[in-house]
């Protein structure tokens, strides 16, 4: 392969700034000088549930260095209900309002010359609390004696939560349901039925790089430069909280470090807005990593579920009951709940589903999006339940499975069909991949060892716009802008590819602005596994646009038809005539350094999900397919899982890098190994408990399988970029099940409640004893 | 192997089990700097050389090192992960010797001879190990983790894959680039003492 070639789609070039990422040079939003600012820290919540009856401020604001304190009060006085934000429900405000709702809530912010003063006067800052009854837990929720919001509040944004708008009395502020068939039913008539209560906790994202908000006033504008995956977003979030129009907000990032959800929608961003403007200065907020804790979590999930069989083997029904905590403000968590409430059934052929999916409000911290949104909670019921049902039926688990698997074209319990989601492809490569056909050595004494495989099934957010503009210099180097942030998945990398490959140009001598919403045009997020597919898209149509400006500036230059010409990395060409793409420019403008532009949009569609029975023909773009298959050995003394072998396959439709395409998928896998055998937040009476890196528990090189093999399938979508969908979830959604399913098949134990810590074993194992 | 909490007013302490549970033991807790500040006063001028430039740096009593050498020194390598010496993300070397500058006081420094990321060259065999094998994703643990295997390459040149994680057990890399990372500390000592 020419080198040239090697920087388009399919070739492996490494990302086009790692020489500066290894010595630390490329500079985020915190390694930015902020002059003359007013440094915050925010004072927050000792209750879970609590009337704020005064806030004492007068000891903070004596102190030397001390700016200004601000409270919910101060700016509900300024904003009305405008400072309510949140994706899904205007329920959360910047600072606490009349009352508190988890432990760690913002109450009052102090603007000082430094942090460490802002710090030390947030200790000076006393609160008159009158409690009240505390939701701790779901179970707490759904009894209904106290609420933790008194009225549902649906924001603009999702237009379809317009009819939640003013219910009271509730803790639920979201229900999914799939009706298909008559699950119930079937299931009392089937021949085989399991079920289960599982449940995933509460664990936190801890990208490395903590959050942080610099927001000054420019000219009767609010400018911010933010560590967020959603900059189109919160452009509109705070033009909405300041009830400015777009153009006077503007949102700009730099490269993140990690964020796995952490960083999107509301964070400190609508507090840094709403100090800097009505404060009129700079201020720079910041998050230690006790408070980045505290400021989004992902989900703790329960889920009730059975899977039956007829006697033939065949299944016939699933029924899932899913509870998603969503903590004290709602988030995303409806989005969540629906999307993953569609696939709790999993990618099988089943006749008839019933789901029961709601999003539940605690007095906890809030819960948001995290790699899988959702999705990893609800596939830890059903590929737990299907090969519980395998061994019921002295099946194997992976033929069983494969058996069941949706194929193209099937439609899934949803009604919505299969397209680029090979299932089976990818659990036939887990399964080769760990020796699923081969004898196993499984042990003797204390050590035991199984196997375990798992399939996940993921919607791509839908719909969603992307927009791409493009400049081409003159001298055949190029300028991309687009909304993507890019956080370590290597989206500015595989952009250029994209375009370059269509413009037959080096990628590396492509440039992909920073998303910056004064200059880079509207994307909705990146997020979900939706930009290769989405922004991919728009930058395939904005090259191909290019594309056609040079052949047609070429056509006029060599006086023959533009279907004669083609464009090379040489240049156009059409029969004996060749120009370069800079003499092309160049001779056109009559200019060095000139510019040519194109601009593209892509939009994906879909068709809203029946509110009684869940089911659409296309409730999503696309499927992200992925499996897990697991070696495990078991020290039956200590409860000790050591991972032998992990294989993670996904269906990528096409891998435009396949180095990265890997790094994501064995990257998810390594987060996964986390939530299987160790992550989670605990929370004792609203108090979070652990929320220190002394105490949280991350996954480090000691953690790595002794082999881990990412494996990439390819089953092309025929509208992705060059057949190319996402793949920054899919690697994470089957490992924790798939490593219970080499547990469940070494020792004989079948564990419900994640994580799988050596104590949960050795327990089972007593008492299978 | 875990890097140095500042013990004592030299710069090289002792070794600790690694099997050790990490306790918050440090004499000077940074969290707790940071929201005490009320007594501390100006303690005035050291000198830092960091990557072998003088740097004269006014600190207070209760300065971190990390601090010092981020605001005052203009070193953005050096990175606030934690705060609590558990993730790596904040390693200098000092004399060679790996330390987490979130729990290090900037004033028992005084005099130190510093190196950072910035500091290596490119064509350095870890260094440029690490962009060999791609070992970055979203590149912002990645610095702690080649001053890591810096010290460890200078003690051991030829570390076993055990070696390899024993020493680079106490850095977290949140997007799971510890494959390619284990890689390119094994093709940085092949490189610089080939078998
Ligand atoms: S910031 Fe120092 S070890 Fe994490
Ligand atoms: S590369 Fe992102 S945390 Fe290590």
């Amino acid at each position: 392969m020419r080198e040239i070639e090697q920087s388009w789609v399919g070739g492996s070039r490494p990302r086009f700034d790692t020489a500066g990422r290894v010595r630390g040079m490329i500079a985020h939003v915190g390694d930015q000088a902020v002059g003359a600012a007013a440094h915050v820290a925010v004072h927050r919540a000792t209750q879970p549930h609590a009337r704020i009856e005064a806030v004492h401020v007068d000891e903070a604001l004596a102190m030397p260095g001390v700016y200004g304190v601000v409270t919910g009060a101060d700016l509900y006085k300024q904003l009305g209900d405008r400072l309510l934000t949140g994706p899904a429900f205007a329920d959360q405000p910047a600072l606490a309002h009349e009352k508190v709702r988890y432990v760690g809530e913002p109450v009052a912010a102090v603007l000082a010359a430094d942090l460490a003063t802002a710090r030390a006067a947030t200790d000076a800052i006393w609160v008159d609390y009158e409690d009240l009854p505390p939701v701790y837990d779901l179970a707490d929720a759904l009894a209904g004696t106290a609420y933790v919001h008194d009225e549902l509040r649906p924001s603009s944004v999702f237009g379809d939560l317009k009819h939640l708008r003013g219910v009271r009395d509730t803790n639920v502020n979201y229900t999914y349901n799939l009706r298909t068939g008559d699950a119930e039913a079937a299931r009392d008539a089937g021949a085989h039925t399991v079920t289960g209560e599982f449940w995933a906790p509460p664990t936190h994202h801890v990208p490395i790089e903590l959050p942080c908000t610099i927001a000054w006033v420019d000219s009767g504008r609010l400018e911010m430069l933010t560590t967020t995956q959603t900059p189109s977003y919160v452009r509109q979030t705070i033009a909405d909280l300041l009830d400015l129009p777009l153009s006077r907000v503007r949102v700009t990032t730099r490269p993140l470090g990690g964020s796995f959800g952490a960083k999107m929608y509301d964070r400190l961003e609508p507090l840094a807005a709403a100090l800097a403007w009505t404060a009129g200065r700079r201020v720079r907020v910041t998050a230690t990593r006790e408070e980045a804790f505290l400021l989004t979590t992902r989900h703790g999930a329960a889920v009730s579920s059975s899977l039956t069989a007829d006697a033939e083997g065949n299944l016939v029904s699933s029924v899932a009951d899913v509870r998603y905590d969503t903590g004290a403000y709602a988030d995303v968590g409806p989005r969540i709940t629906a999307k993953s409430g569609m696939v709790a059934p999993g990618p099988y052929r089943i006749a008839n589903a019933r789901v029961l999916s709601r999003c539940v409000y605690t007095n906890k911290p809030s819960a948001g999006p995290f790699r899988g949104f959702g999705v990893p909670q609800v596939t830890w019921s059903h590929e737990s339940l299907i090969d519980e049902l395998a061994h019921e039926l002295g099946e194997d688990p992976y033929a069983f499975r494969r058996r069941h698997l949706l194929r193209e074209g099937d439609e899934a319990p949803m009604g919505t069909r299969m397209h680029s989601a090979d299932f089976v492809g990818c659990l036939d490569a887990v399964a080769n991949a760990i020796g699923w056909f081969d004898p196993l050595d499984r042990g003797t004494g204390r050590i035991r060892r199984g196997r375990g495989v798992a399939v996940g099934v993921k919607a791509v957010l839908t719909p969603t716009i992307a927009n791409a503009v493009l400049q081409l210099n003159q001298d055949n180097s190029a300028t991309l802008l687009i909304s993507t942030v890019d956080m370590g998945q290597g989206s500015d990398t595989i952009m250029a590819q994209i375009a370059a490959d269509v413009l037959r140009m080096d990628s590396r001598r492509i440039h992909v602005v920073r998303a910056d919403t004064d200059a880079t045009p509207y994307d909705t997020i990146t997020a979900g596994s939706r930009s290769t597919y989405h922004t991919g898209n728009a930058v395939r149509r904005v090259a191909e646009a290019m594309r056609d400006k040079l052949i047609g500036l070429a056509a006029e230059r060599f006086g023959v038809p533009a279907e004669e010409v083609s464009l090379t990395p040489d240049g156009p060409r059409a029969g004996s005539h060749e120009v370069t793409v800079a003499e092309l420019v160049h001779g056109h403008f009559g200019a060095r350094g000139a510019t040519l532009t194109t601009e593209a949009n892509y939009t994906s569609s879909w068709t809203p999900y029946d509110k009684e029975t869940g089911r659409s023909d296309k409730v999503t773009e696309h499927w992200f397919a992925g499996a897990v298959g697991a070696r495990i050995a078991v020290d039956t003394a200590t409860g000790r899982v050591r991972i032998e072998h992990l294989a993670v396959a996904g269906d990528v439709g096409r891998a435009i890098n396949p180095t990265l395409v890997e790094q994501q998928l064995s990257g998810a896998a390594i987060m996964g190994i986390g939530h299987a055998l160790f992550d989670q937040l605990v929370l004792d009476q609203g108090q979070l408990i652990n929320g220190t890196l002394l105490d949280y528990q991350l996954p480090s090189i000691r953690d790595l399988p002794d082999q881990l093999t990412p494996i990439v399938v390819e089953s092309p979508h025929d509208d992705g970029p060059f057949g190319a969908k996402g793949v920054g979830e899919t690697g994470i959604l089957g490992v924790a099940p798939a490593i219970a399913n080499a547990v469940r098949d070494a020792v004989g134990v079948r564990l419900t409640r994640l994580p799988l810590t050596p104590e949960s074993i050795t327990m089972a194992l007593e008492e299978n004893q | 192997m875990r890097r140095h909490p500042p013990t004592s007013g030299t710069v090289t302490s002792g070794e600790r089990d690694a099997t050790q549970p990490q306790v918050r033991d440090q004499a000077e807790p940074s969290l707790s700097n940071a929201t005490n500040r009320v007594d501390s006063g100006e303690a005035g001028q050291i000198t830092l050389t960091v990557n072998g430039v003088t740097h004269h740096v006014d600190v207070a009593d209760d300065t971190l090192l990390l601090d010092a050498l981020r605001e005052a020194v203009g070193v953005t390598s050096v990175r606030e992960g934690c705060g609590v010496g558990a993730c790596g993300a904040c390693t200098v070397l000092t004399g060679g010797t790996s330390v987490s500058s979130c729990l290090a006081l900037a004033l028992r420094y005084d005099g130190a001879e510093i190196t950072t990321a910035e500091g290596l060259d490119e064509n350095d065999d870890v260094v440029s190990s690490f962009v060999e094998c791609g070992a970055a994703q979203c590149g912002y643990c990645i610095p702690g983790f080649v001053l890591m295997s810096a010290e460890l390459l200078a003690e051991n040149p030829r570390p076993s894959e055990q070696d390899i994680t024993d020493h680079l057990e106490g850095n977290i890399c949140r997007c799971g680039t510890y494959p390619e990372i284990r890689r390119a500390v094994a093709v940085a000592a092949e490189r610089r003492s080939p078998k």
